[in-house]
C-alpha cells in the first residue's frame, strides 16, 4: 500500500476478514498488505519507538486473525476494528514503554487527520465545539494515551477539575454526535 | 448543542474513559470483567469505538519492515512452539484454527513423534498429507518467497533438524520438482530433501549441517521427479536465503 493517505475500502476488508474466518491464509495476507501500513502509523503515534510500535502491529494482526471470525458489521468497518485492536494492544504495553509523562509529543492531530467521510467531519466539528480545555484533554488521551492523573500532573491542573472538564466534555461529544 | 442539554450516565463514561484509554491496569482489568456481563456497558464502548476511531489515523502510513510479516507468519502458522507457555493461549486458538484447515489429529501427531525418534539418518516425516507438530521451538526460521508471495517457510531447530512448511508452494510437475539445499561451510551443497507440495516436512539434518552454528545459507534448485539423482544441484537455482535467528521479540507478549 503506497498511498500518503489510507482509505479503507470496506467491501473489500469485509470479504477479506470473512475469508479469514475460514482459516484462508492469503486473504490473511492480503488484508495485513492492505492495512497494516495505516496501522502501523497510528501506532508510532503512541508507542516511543518504531521497534515497539512493529512488535504492537505483530500482536495486533495475531488477534486480528484469531478474532475474525468473531467480527460482524455492528462492531463497525473492518478497518476500524482491526484500528481499535492495534490500539488496545499499544495502550496494553504503554506502561512498559514510557517511563513518564512525555506531553508535548501528543500534539492534536486535528488538521492532519485524514478525511473518513462525513462521520470523522462531524467528529471533528463537534471536537471544536467541546467546552473547557476537554477536546485537549480527549485528544491527549485518544491519540497519545494519556490517563487523566498524567494529564494532571503534566499541565499542572487539579486531578478534580481535569476528571470534571473530561466528564463535561464527553457529555457534551456524546450529546454532539448522537445530535447530528 | 449545548452544554446544558448534555449528560453522560456512569455507565457511559466508564465506557468513554476506557475507548480512550484512560484506564490501567486493575480499573482497566475491572471494565473488562464488567463487559463480559454488563451489556449496556458493551454497547456504549462499541459505540465509543466506531465515532472516535478516524483519530487515531495518522496522516501517512508507515510500512512495516518485512520482518514484521515473517515473524508474524512464522508465530501464527508455525506449530513449531506449543510449548511456548508466554503465549501458549493464542497458539492453542491457532493450532485448532489450522488443525481444522489441515485436518490435524494428535493420535497422528504422536504416531510421527515416535517415527521422529526411530530416524537417525536423512529423514522426512510426512503422515499421509498431515502436519506434524514439533515439541520445540525453532531457533532459526526463513521464508521462502517468489511474486511478494511466500512459498515456503523453513525452521531449524536446537537439534539441527529443518523443517519445510508449505504455505503457497510453486506448483511442481510430474517432471520437475523444487529441492531444498544447505549449503555447508565447505560451500558444498547438502540436500535438505524435495520442498513439500502441502503441510510439513521435516528433515534429520545430516551432521554437516546439524554442527554448523550461526545462520545458513539455503538454496532450492529445479530437480528431475525424485529429486537430484548426483547429491548436488543439477538444475538450476530458483530460490536462496538465509536463515535468521529467532529472537526475544518473536514470543512478546504484552
Amino acid at each position: 500500500m503506497s498511498q500518503a493517505h489510507y482509505v479503507p475500502d470496506q467491501t473489500l476488508l469485509l470479504d477479506l476478514i470473512s475469508r479469514c474466518a475460514l482459516n484462508d491464509q492469503q486473504a490473511f495476507q492480503t488484508l495485513y498488505q492492505e492495512t497494516s501500513s495505516a496501522v502501523l502509523g497510528s501506532l508510532i503515534r503512541l508507542l516511543p519507538n518504531r521497534d515497539s510500535a512493529e512488535d504492537c502491529l505483530q500482536e495486533a494482526f495475531i488477534q486480528v486473525w484469531n478474532k475474525a471470525d468473531q467480527y460482524h458489521e455492528g462492531k463497525g468497518s473492518v478497518f476500524g476494528w482491526i484500528i481499535t485492536i492495534a490500539r488496545y494492544r499499544a495502550i496494553d504495553c504503554i506502561r512498559k514503554e514510557r517511563p513518564a509523562v512525555e506531553l508535548e509529543k501528543a500534539a492534536p492531530f486535528l488538521g492532519e487527520t485524514p478525511e473518513l467521510g462525513g462521520d470523522h467531519r462531524q467528529l471533528l466539528k463537534c471536537l471544536e465545539q467541546l467546552p473547557d480545555q476537554s477536546a485537549d484533554m480527549i485528544l491527549q488521551s485518544y491519540i497519545a494515551g494519556y490517563t487523566q492523573t498524567e494529564l494532571s500532573e503534566s499541565t499542572g491542573t487539579p486531578l478534580g477539575t481535569v476528571k470534571s472538564w473530561m466528564r463535561r466534555g464527553l457529555a457534551a461529544l456524546k450529546s454532539c454526535l448522537k445530535n447530528d | 448543542m449545548t452544554e446544558t442539554n448534555s449528560s453522560i450516565s456512569d455507565t457511559e463514561l466508564l465506557a468513554a474513559e476506557y475507548v480512550l484509554g484512560q484506564l490501567r491496569g486493575e480499573e482497566r482489568m475491572a471494565a473488562k470483567t464488567q463487559m463480559v456481563t454488563d451489556a449496556e456497558l458493551r454497547h456504549w464502548v462499541n459505540w465509543w469505538e466506531q465515532r472516535l476511531f478516524s483519530l487515531s489515523l495518522h496522516p501517512e502510513p508507515v510500512e512495516p519492515r518485512k520482518q514484521v510479516w515473517e515473524r508474524l507468519y512464522a508465530r501464527l502458522f508455525s506449530l513449531a512452539d506449543e510449548n511456548d507457555t508466554e503465549t501458549n493461549g493464542e497458539r492453542r486458538n491457532t493450532t485448532a484454527k489450522l488443525g481444522s484447515n489441515w485436518g490435524l489429529s494428535w493420535f497422528t501427531a504422536a504416531l510421527a513423534g515416535f517415527a521422529l525418534m526411530a530416524m537417525t539418518a536423512l529423514t522426512t516425516i510426512y503422515v499421509d498429507g498431515q502436519l506434524v507438530p514439533s515439541r520445540e521451538a525453532p531457533t532459526h526460521y526463513a521464508s521462502l518467497e517468489s511474486g511478494g508471495v511466500i512459498n515456503h517457510i523453513i525452521e531449524r531447530y536446537a537439534n539441527g533438524d529443518i523443517a519445510s512448511i508449505a504455505v503457497h508452494p510453486s506448483v511442481a510437475t510430474d517432471e520437475r520438482v523444487l529441492e531444498l539445499w544447505a549449503i555447508a561451510g565447505d560451500g558444498k551443497p547438502v540436500s535438505l530433501g524435495l520442498l513439500p507440495a502441502k503441510g510439513k516436512q521435516l528433515v534429520s539434518a545430516p551432521a554437516s549441517i546439524k554442527n554448523l552454528t550461526g545462520s545458513l545459507t539455503l538454496a532450492v534448485s529445479v530437480e528431475p521427479h525424485g529429486g537430484s539423482p548426483t547429491g548436488l544441484p543439477t538444475g538450476p537455482v530458483v530460490n536462496s536465503t538465509k536463515l535468521v535467528e529467532r529472537t526475544a521479540t518473536d514470543s512478546f507478549s504484552f
